[in-house]
């Protein structure tokens, strides 16, 4: 699985750094320079996720992740606050809310400690296997059981919704009198969020 | 007010790449100047202040460091450890490091209770010639209290492994500010004396184009050397060290080592072993200033050459303490290249590879990159007031293919240099919230 986790975060970080260079050069006008640089940052957090190589919630990898997405999570929700684009808001407050419970949570789920092995000098970004002396894997506590499901239904709703968008990716809004027709997202767009959507709630349940 | 060095000229056809690639580089360097440029300051200033740290130490300990009297003969070197267990009776012996010179005192450190960090020693100065100690001091490494002093401000601002944050900062931007450098000032036209102007400072100018003048040509100059400091200073800082360190072990480059050499003899005491070791090491031919190193049961001690000027000794032997008999050698000329290069690196990042001159030129490069700080912050209030906060390069924007190849090397460059990444991250994503935010404004 982790093989085909950073096929797919890879497509979609390189897809994102693409349209992240198109927006700054001004080739491409519409779009959202902050939104390309988050799922670039997200597909190479998924990426070191699934190699193990981010560390545990306690380990300074682990604190940048919470902290930024949480602040990324926060923005978007603000954002879906607001008229317009509430629902694709909302998805990427969710999908960053996800990313910051998938951190916190990881010990609870796979029995890992709270903190990595990273005293002075000898700070490591080995994930997993370089913290010492593992806590036996215990019984996950039911709440977190029951919130990463809750998360698992939701990134599988997101991804039927963007995978509806990408079918039919445009349409029919009335102006005044006049009945127009207009692109809701480019196809390659949805598929991105499609990768991410699924990816995200897999390795959510691989976490189980 | 003409501007020489301002003049427009007419794009070349060579010249498509640049077209699209140097407004991306004008931001880069005038953002990450801004922002990293008091952390490089710092970093200059204390450097500064650490090129003259080995002539302050020995002036500043000197009757730790030598002895008050030359004598004839010297005391056996069991005597000399005994008398220095006696003044540390808390510690365990975990170096004993023989006089480099006629007038030097004999150094026995030891793990003790009540060390500031794993790093530190309590160690006893004892002189050879009377068997009376000098002195007892908590040694940083090998360093005394004034240069730990100065060694832990200009790593770690002596705020401990957090404070360190600011020099790897300064340590994983200082290239990037080097190479951006470089190649605005190099590939800048010039209508006449394009050489003279890129090499020196321009001294007809006035105002801002004499300050980018000398920021420029001292840039010019100082780059291979900041290069330098930032690469070797990078494989000291805590998470980019790390990755380094990684790299190293996963190539098979890192530094051979007999320490856990096992061996059948017990030591018995400390003085006597090391008085064997010592002895043995010298009949098989290891010469110049050596530390040793008692090993745990059934291992053998380690002596190895401690010289790291130039030419570096370090070769080491794994001494049996109980017969004296070498069992296993290592030569520095047989280390990977690698090893070689980090131990030359980091020996000419401090100054002690090439002896004074090594500390002069340090000092010539931490004026430098101070004095560059400095023109650089002036040439940046000298401009108008509504732009201070505004890129420069006007309205030019940098091409999909620039910034996409740029991308690509910062997110290799983030991932193996994390404070770097991060500080990265941070900046673009402040940068994209307040260009939302001003479009929305600008939208009402």
């Amino acid at each position: 699985m982790s093989a085909a986790w950073t096929v797919a975060f890879a497509a979609t970080g390189v897809y994102a750094l693409a349209r992240l260079a198109a927006l700054t050069s001004g080739s491409l006008q519409a779009g959202d320079r902050l939104v390309e640089l988050v799922h670039l940052l997200m597909s190479l957090a998924m990426i070191a996720m699934a190699w193990g190589w981010t560390g545990p919630p306690g380990s300074p990898g682990g604190l940048v992740q919470i902290v930024g997405f949480g602040l990324v999570a926060v923005w978007f929700l603000s954002r879906a606050l607001e008229p317009g684009s509430r629902l694709v808001h909302g998805y990427h407050a969710l999908m960053a809310a996800a990313m910051v419970w998938m951190v916190a949570t990881m010990p609870l789920l796979m029995g890992m400690p709270m903190t990595a092995d990273g005293g002075g000098g000898h700070g490591h970004h080995g994930g997993g296997t370089d913290v010492v002396a593992a806590v036996p894997a215990g019984p996950t506590p039911d709440w977190a059981s029951v919130g990463n499901w809750a998360f698992v239904v939701l990134c599988a709703a997101a991804a039927v919704f963007w995978v509806v968008r990408t079918a039919r990716p445009t349409e029919l809004r009335t102006e005044g009198d006049v009945v127009v027709r207009s692109r809701t997202v480019r196809r390659i767009d949805g598929g991105c969020h499609v990768v991410m959507s699924a990816g995200m709630g897999t390795m959510l349940v691989a976490m189980q | 007010m003409t501007d020489l060095l301002e003049k427009p000229a007419a794009v070349s056809r060579g010249d498509w790449w640049w077209g699209g690639l140097r407004p991306l580089v004008l931001r880069l360097h005038f953002y990450v100047g801004l922002f990293v440029g008091p952390f490089l300051l710092v970093a200059a200033l204390t450097g500064l202040l650490y090129t003259i740290t080995p002539q302050l130490e020995a002036l500043v300990h000197r009757d730790a460091l030598t002895v008050a009297a030359v004598g004839d003969a010297t005391v056996p070197l069991p005597q000399q450890v005994d008398a220095a267990r006696a003044a540390v009776p808390d510690g365990t012996v975990a170096e004993i490091r023989p006089p480099r010179t006629g007038d030097g005192t004999t150094r026995v450190s030891f793990d003790a209770p009540g060390l500031a960090s794993d790093s530190h020693l309590r160690t006893a100065f004892v002189d050879p010639y009377t068997g009376e100690v000098r002195a007892v001091l908590d040694t940083y490494g090998e360093w005394l209290p004034v240069r730990a002093w100065i060694d832990l401000l200009h790593r770690q601002l002596l705020l401990g492994s957090v404070g360190g944050l600011y020099s790897e900062l300064a340590a994983s931007w200082l290239g990037v500010l080097a190479v951006s450098g470089v190649a605005l000032w190099v590939v800048r036209r010039r209508r006449s004396a394009r050489i003279r102007r890129t090499l020196l400072p321009e001294g007809s100018a006035r105002g801002r184009a004499r300050l980018r003048s000398w920021h420029g040509a001292v840039g010019l100059w100082a780059s291979v050397g900041m290069v330098f400091l930032s690469v070797t200073g990078l494989t000291w800082s805590l998470y980019s060290g790390a990755n380094v360190g990684a790299l190293r072990a996963g190539l098979d480059w890192t530094t051979p080592s007999l320490v856990g050499t096992e061996t059948a003899g017990a030591a018995g005491d400390v003085g006597s072993a090391a008085d064997r070791v010592l002895t043995g090491a010298r009949d098989a031919g290891l010469t110049g200033p050596v530390e040793i190193v008692p090993g745990d049961d059934g291992e053998a001690w380690v002596v190895a050459q401690i010289q790291r000027s130039w030419p570096t000794q370090q070769d080491t032997m794994a001494v049996d303490p109980a017969t004296g008999a070498v069992v296993d050698t290592i030569r520095f000329a047989d280390w990977p290249p690698a090893a070689k290069l980090a131990r030359w690196g980091v020996d000419a990042h401090m100054g002690l590879l090439f002896g004074v001159a090594n500390q002069v030129v340090l000092a010539a490069l931490a004026l430098a990159i101070a004095c560059m700080v400095v023109w650089g912050y002036r040439m940046w209030w000298l401009r108008h007031p509504g732009q201070r906060f505004t890129a420069p390069g006007g309205t030019q924007r940098p091409s999909t293919g620039a910034v996409l190849v740029v991308g690509a090397v910062a997110v290799v460059a983030g991932v193996f240099l994390p404070v770097l990444g991060v500080s990265l991250v941070l900046f673009l994503l402040v940068d994209a919230v307040v260009q939302h935010l001003k479009a929305r404004r600008a939208l009402r």
